[in-house]
């Protein structure tokens, strides 16, 4: 394998790995405040076709991006007035929308399959940096998005851990009744970071249809919405874990094309598995690890609806 | 909604406060109103509607009919943030702290007075300064997690302090914490209260009630049935108030087995065990019970109590050591139930009894697989809901209908249920934590009558218990526990509370083991 050849795998690996990285970057924003918005996977196809669909009408990326981050808030905000204003079950109603998401968009978006974009999301080079060799190629010849997306889950991690806001999200998590009588709202905070992990969700969708694979398809996010979901727990609710996990998810899903270039002689179905297999995997190592260390990291009160008092 | 300013006490006033819930009226309009500099102690039996009245007053619950007024002015609560902003701040049995944080962090949720950016040290400096300001001591790196109950409680008092409250309500503080921990909580509380913060507390303790209060309101079924100065009111006159059938329940002298101590049952040798942390909980201990004895187990909570708890009920295994009964090892639940062991775990409504069932299936839990009331694969419905209906009469149960679910029952009928059930079958020997935890004085008595009578029946009694009168009461041998290990060990005659003490608090005996 020539560097060449190695540096545009990695910059693959990166590029594909935007729209996992965006969605479980929101989710873990979800996660923090104690809910679990399982329905991840539906609110990323609604945000891919709406998208898709903006693109297409409008000729803009940027519009279809802002549009698949409307409708992504606007599905995620469903979800978040059954669980946590009614405090109905997550998981319940998470499943029950990732079918209601993948049976409309299918019926709503059959007019748009095999379609090309009219628009897609170009890659801008960084000036200088884009030039260097090898690294230039890796990393520096990808889309604003991609290069917002990485810079995403640093600016989570100081709002999380070194401002009062993120204190009081924590605290939201963790024990949501201290939250309480400290004067936040906690059905507030819980709705406003289920609309933002909605926006980014949808954003992700988006990427995908303007920035990936530039068409519609029925479930075009393919399980993308799962693995980034469970990147949040492979990632150990930490927020620069959520960078790693998505780039090893990345890796893992480009393999399978750098297998047939190279004529490894392995069927590309094992390949398309392999994130799958991964976070199985990768989620057995990280309760391994947890046993033996005997620490939870999960936010302590994730899932739970708020009761008073 | 009135914002109350600086200043020292100020007044609370509970005006003709209705709260039901659905048939059952909790609190039955009444006028009450609370000093400032003062601690006032709010008495009654457990559902006598205390606790009710004050989350009325802290905005945890809105009252159906009735007002309330704070230094004269009206106030209207629609959650406890009004509560707080008005001046009145509530601190429950459970606390409202996040464990994972520290003691600096928890006091800076939800807080204005912090920069947007968070730095370790300004939290650290402002949690120093707020313990100053109330005078309680406070450790501001520590995480809550790692702390003990008296601390948290600190904790959660300076929290409800900086937030403004100067109308400060304690809902049955005491009952967490060991002896010393309740003590420097009515010290701090008469400081508080001699500053000029207006102090409530809920309680249904008559000695500490006596000790600690200015002020002293006895409520009964909902109802204001007595509200007297401290020195108008005696031991006698407030249980009086208290019961409208007082009997000799609280009085009752020192128990002595009619019968005479018979064989080891209980068996404990060497048992070594960790904490979850992994840090040495239990350091070689070994202790044995036997028929016809109650033994005692005394010490800080935190000494390796529930470790011991938990592997003689074989819900844990020890690094080394051995459990037995009648000779017989045991290393799980069930072989110790099969050997003739009864649990009455603390968690009496997570551990011992399943909420959210009825009766009768948490009555036959522990014998579902008897012929008794199963036949292979399918229970007997009918047998087995006439066993939980003898069950339930023999513990005189407050209801003889067995499909009532247990989170419906008192705390005090729950325990009866679940010691009854314990107590009963083929068992020879119990093990009981802090069996009367949070129980009313009657359902109290109720519960060690029932140990009195495990012990009368041959039963050896293994009784872990933070309070210590109640081992006094019961046991025929103490043994006192420390960082692991037995300190100390005393016939119940030759008892010294003192001696006993300063063992718990780690002072070396005097060669009185």
């Amino acid at each position: 394998m020539d560097y060449q050849f190695l540096a545009l795998t990695i910059a693959t690996a990166i590029g594909i790995s935007t729209a996992i990285l965006v969605a479980a970057t929101g989710e873990l924003l979800v996660e923090k405040v104690g809910v679990y918005n399982i329905a991840l996977e539906g609110v990323m196809l609604v945000g891919a076709l709406t998208g898709f669909i903006a693109g297409q009408t409008t000729g803009s990326w940027v519009l279809g991006l802002i549009a698949g981050g409307v409708a992504g808030c606007a599905f995620a905000m469903v979800f978040g007035l059954i669980t946590v204003v009614l405090r109905t079950d997550m998981i319940v109603v998470g499943v029950a929308l990732i079918l209601v998401a993948l049976g409309t968009t299918q019926t709503i978006g059959s007019s748009y399959v095999a379609v090309e974009a009219v628009t897609k999301i170009p890659n801008a080079d960084i000036p200088v940096l884009s030039s260097l060799p090898f690294i230039g190629t890796a990393l520096f010849q990808q889309t604003w998005v991609t290069y917002i997306a990485m810079a995403l889950p640093f600016v989570v991690a100081f709002i999380l851990f070194r401002t009062r806001h993120g204190l009081n999200m924590r605290a939201i998590g963790e024990n949501p009744n201290a939250a309480d009588t400290a004067g936040l709202s906690i059905v507030g905070w819980r709705l406003f970071y289920v609309a933002v992990g909605g926006v980014l969700a949808g954003v992700g969708g988006a990427y995908i249809t303007l920035g990936i694979v530039d068409s519609w398809a029925g479930n075009v996010t393919a399980g993308q919405g799962w693995i980034a979901f469970a990147i949040v727990f492979f990632a150990g609710w930490q927020p620069l874990w959520i960078l790693v996990g998505a780039y090893f998810f990345g890796a893992l899903s480009v393999l399978g094309d750098v297998g047939q270039v190279m004529g490894w002689g392995v069927p590309s179905e094992a390949f398309t598995v392999l994130p799958y297999v991964g976070t199985v995997a990768v989620m057995m190592l990280r309760a391994w690890k947890q046993k033996s260390k005997g620490a939870v990291s999960w936010p302590a009160a994730l899932g739970l609806p708020f009761y008073r008092g | 909604m009135t914002v109350v300013t600086d200043g020292a006490g100020v007044s609370l006033e509970l005006n003709g406060i209705v709260k039901r819930f659905g048939d059952l009226t909790a609190v039955s309009s009444f006028d009450i109103s609370f000093a400032p500099g003062q601690v006032h102690a709010l008495l009654g039996e457990n559902g006598a509607g205390k606790s009710t009245l004050m989350n009325v007053a802290a905005g945890f619950l809105t009252p159906d009919v009735g007002e309330i007024a704070v230094g004269g002015q009206q106030v209207r609560f629609g959650s406890p943030k009004d509560a707080i902003d008005a001046g009145i701040g509530m601190v429950h049995q459970h606390f409202s702290l996040v464990e994972q944080f520290t003691v600096a962090q928890n006091l800076a949720i939800g807080a204005r007075d912090i920069g947007r950016l968070t730095s370790t040290k300004e939290l650290n400096t402002r949690a120093l300064e707020i313990g100053e300001r109330y005078g309680l001591k406070v450790s501001p790196s520590k995480v809550v997690g790692s702390l003990s109950v008296g601390e948290k409680q600190r904790v959660e008092i300076l929290r409800t302090l900086s937030r403004g409250a100067r109308v400060l309500i304690l809902d049955e503080p005491t009952a967490v914490l060991t002896p010393e921990e309740s003590e420097q909580l009515c010290v701090n509380l008469r400081s508080m209260a001699g500053a000029g913060a207006t102090i409530i507390f809920i309680s249904h303790k008559l000695n500490e009630v006596l000790s600690v209060a200015d002020h002293v309101s006895v409520m009964r079924g909902g109802a204001l049935v007595d509200s007297l100065e401290r020195r108008e009111c005696n031991l006698q006159s407030l249980a009086k108030s208290m019961f409208d059938d007082f009997g000799t329940a609280d009085e009752r002298p020192r128990t002595q087995s009619a019968t005479s101590i018979g064989e080891e049952v209980l068996v404990v040798r060497g048992i070594q065990a960790r904490d979850e942390r992994g840090a040495v909980a239990l350091k070689g201990l070994s202790l044995s019970v036997h028929a016809h004895e109650i033994v005692g187990l005394v010490g800080v909570a935190g000494n390796g109590q529930q470790e011991l708890e938990q592997i003689v009920a074989g819900i844990r295994k020890p690094d080394s050591g051995t459990v037995s009964i009648h000779g017989t090892q045991v290393g799980n639940v069930q072989d110790a139930l099969k050997a003739g062991l009864g649990y009455i775990p603390e968690d009496r409504r997570g551990t011992g009894l399943v909420p959210a069932q009825p009766i009768w299936l948490n009555s036959i839990l522990r014998i579902y697989k008897d012929n008794l009331v199963s036949k292979g694969l399918i229970i007997k419905t009918g047998k087995a809901k006439k066993y939980a209906r003898d069950l339930a009469e023999s513990v005189n149960l407050s209801t003889n209908d067995v499909t009532t679910l247990v989170q419906h029952l008192s705390g005090g009928n729950a325990q009866k249920l679940l010691a009854g059930r314990e107590l009963s079958g083929d068992k020879s020997a119990v093990v009981a934590v802090n069996p009367t935890q949070g129980l009313d004085v009657k359902a109290a008595a109720a519960v060690r009558e029932r140990l009195i009578q495990a012990r009368e029946d041959g039963f050896a009694v293994l009784l872990i218990s933070a309070d210590l009168d109640e081992v006094v009461l019961l046991s025929d041998r103490i043994v006192v526990l420390y960082e692991g290990s037995v300190v100390g060990e005393f016939a119940a005659e030759d008892a010294d509370l003192d001696e006993i003490g300063r063992l718990m608090g780690g002072e070396t005996s005097n060669g009185n083991s």
